[in-house]
């Protein structure tokens, strides 16, 4: 058994700055795309980091599972089976982390459906100038597939010694503000750069490793920057019609960009020229996530 | 299908000793409330200024590490489940920082040496360990990993000392802070589980139309977070029920029975002794069967968040040895609203000796 992508679900309105909203207008729209009932779903993850008020209890997935009426109260409204709800955090790169956990759920025998979602907003539900993370939401729901096409390969590497780059954090010591409407993002000058190198590298191993034809292999990677997904493609040796850049359309995705970018993917012109795409994420200091998925 | 087994387990319990008569006396608005006599909390461990929830949880890994057969670079995962993410960048500052990027795990699997680690946070309220638990058991399962490491720190107490300067009545939605302390767990993972020594399920339920009963969040008067709970609500006779309900419902599909479980020892959430009694009379007269004696240690650690089970059997261990295999089933109640249970039979687990 492995993951497939059953739908894809996006949410870009710019006038919600919710993350709790994005996030449940996604799931809806992806759930709307599939043909399943909201009930089917089993697991429902949160990958997104920038959340409303800088919540940290229950998880924002709670939150979002009550928005899209998931399991309401199973003594109540029976269920076939009742859901389960978590975050699952890791930079900008959770999205893969939680997809392959996904994975290990249907090998190790789970059947349902499990539901991605991911949204970034500035903590104070405002535009705030500076905050470089544009607010939207998606959602990716995934089911065991035993057929040849879905998730093949996962890697997950890190530079070592390279603990900080960018640090977000909520900072009361210094808290001029209300701790519900900040939040410090410490960026060094050169962390995108040198993210890049490092993922640059690991992705070419990851392709080199599993041999991947390259030619026939769509790439979504981060929107981090204008160039960030097209240098990288560049480098492994993806096609530039084949990059699916978010930058110009989208801005910084941030824990979107697989949600996005496959909904992007999926409306695009490769679609029938691809047999592959890879997943490759990136962030968390110097975290590099892949995934291969064959179509 | 592979057995999975608590391999080993380490904590980090605070040095730093709180009463609740000290902790109330600090109350702005003192309350006419014997919180002892509510909660059977008599005390909690703070940490102090130079600990945070990073170092509470590096110094449990460390802690459980020296009692595995695993070195640091033989973990394959680490999942950390921290509510509160502190971590000092300037250990020397007096300024603590509140991590959301990079996650808690990713400073620990460095800190600790477990270069090899996938790492990815948890943030699942109280339900926090035992969810990583639940995803790691799946990901060995699976055969993706053989191992790995779920922990936790807290620095938790935070919203206590916020609840003693916003208190203003007895029905306060502060008031469940009060019961907060600090602790850091951990515990090791993997597939080479024997019958004498597994988990022998974990299902976990979130039944989301109480998901904004308990609320942590930045406080709008006092710089730092707090916690606003509904505990009419929350602790209402329809929710409690929930676990038992889904604990049945479990039984129907595996053809078990409570009774012939035959566990040992049961551990709920730390809440308060009055709770664990009327969960375990509830699930008495649902199960029709008596229940196995409470293992607690809220009198001395009160409520420690996401390490409640874990710690409370990390105490029972300190001063019990076992000297067959013991079946506990661990129940949690967390923010959600999240119910379930671990079921595991152990009998190989060392723990450091009890420092007072």
């Amino acid at each position: 058994m492995r993951a497939v992508i059953v739908a894809a679900g996006i949410s870009i309105d710019p006038n919600i700055n919710s993350s709790i909203e994005h996030a449940v207008i996604a799931a809806k729209n992806c759930i709307a795309t599939s043909n399943i009932d909201t009930q089917d779903i089993d697991y429902l993850f949160n990958v997104g980091i920038y959340r409303d008020s800088n919540m940290v209890e229950p998880s924002m997935a709670a939150l979002i599972q009550k928005g899209i009426g998931l399991n309401l109260d199973f003594l109540k409204f029976s269920v076939k089976t009742p859901a389960f709800s978590t975050d699952i955090m890791n930079g900008a790169s959770g999205a893969i982390n939680a997809i392959h956990i996904a994975d290990a759920l249907f090998k190790s025998g789970k059947k349902g459906y499990v539901l991605i979602v991911s949204s970034d907003v500035h903590p104070s539900n405002k535009v705030i100038e500076g905050f470089s993370v544009r607010p939207n939401g998606a959602a990716i729901l995934l089911a065991p597939s035993s057929h040849s096409n879905g998730f093949h390969q996962f890697s997950f590497q890190d530079a070592r010694k390279a603990v900080v780059g960018e640090n977000s954090y909520l900072n009361f010591n210094n808290q001029q503000l209300s701790g519900r409407t900040s939040i410090t993002i410490e960026t060094k000058p050169d962390y995108y750069q040198i993210l890049l190198e490092s993922t640059k590298s690991i992705a070419k191993q990851f392709c080199e490793k599993y041999k991947l034809d390259l030619n026939h292999t769509a790439l979504i990677a981060p929107s981090f920057t204008q160039d960030f997904a097209t240098q990288l493609g560049e480098t492994i040796g993806v096609p530039s019609d084949f990059v699916i850049n978010l930058w110009s359309k989208y801005g910084n995705t941030h824990t979107s960009v697989f949600g996005i970018g496959y909904y992007e993917f999926l409306n695009s012109n490769i679609l029938e020229q691809c047999t592959n795409l890879l997943f490759v994420g990136a962030g968390a200091s110097l975290n590099t996530g892949c995934a291969l998925y064959k179509l | 299908m592979r057995l999975i087994r608590f391999e080993s387990i380490g904590a980090f319990i605070p040095e730093k000793k709180v009463s609740t008569d000290e902790l109330m006396s600090q109350l702005v608005c003192p309350q006419p409330i014997d919180l002892i006599e509510i909660t059977g909390i008599r005390e909690r461990r703070m940490l102090q200024s130079k600990e945070s929830s990073f170092t509470a949880a590096r110094d449990a890994a460390l802690d459980c590490l020296k009692h595995s057969k695993y070195q640091p670079k033989d973990i394959e995962v680490i999942i950390s489940c921290s509510i509160s993410r502190t971590l000092k960048l300037n250990p020397d500052s007096e300024n603590i920082q509140f991590f959301f990027d990079p996650p808690l795990s990713h400073f620990i699997k460095n800190e600790v040496g477990m270069h090899s680690a996938i790492n990815f946070d948890v943030s699942n309220a109280c339900a926090g360990m035992m969810t990583g638990v639940h995803l790691l058991k799946h990901m060995i399962e699976a055969g993706v990993v053989k191992n790995g490491m779920v922990v936790s720190g807290e620095q938790i107490s935070d919203i206590a000392i916020t609840a003693t300067k916003e208190i203003q009545h007895p029905w306060d939605s502060q008031f469940g802070s009060l019961t907060i302390g600090d602790s850091g767990v951990a515990v090791i993972v993997d597939d080479e589980g024997i019958e004498t020594d597994k988990i022998d399920y974990l299902e976990l339920v979130t039944c989301a139309e109480y998901a904004d009963l308990c609320i942590g969040k930045p406080s709008e008067k006092t710089p730092s977070y707090a916690l606003y709970t509904n505990n009419a609500q929350m602790h209402k006779k329809e929710r409690l029920l929930m676990w038992p309900a889904f604990q049945n419902a479990f039984f129907e599909k595996t053809g078990k029975t409570f009774k012939a479980e035959k566990f040992d020892y049961i551990i709920h959430h730390q809440v308060g002794l009055k709770f664990v009694d009327m969960v375990n009379k509830l699930a008495e007269s649902f199960f029709g069967t008596s229940m196995p004696p409470a293992i607690n240690c809220l009198e001395e650690l009160g409520n420690t968040a996401s390490t409640s089970h874990f710690i409370t059997l990390y105490k029972f261990l300190q001063k019990n040895k076992p000297a067959s295999p013991i079946k506990i089933l661990m129940v949690p109640a967390a923010s959600g609203l999240i119910t379930g249970m671990l079921s595991t039979t152990i009998s190989n687990l060392k723990v450091s000796p009890c420092e007072q």
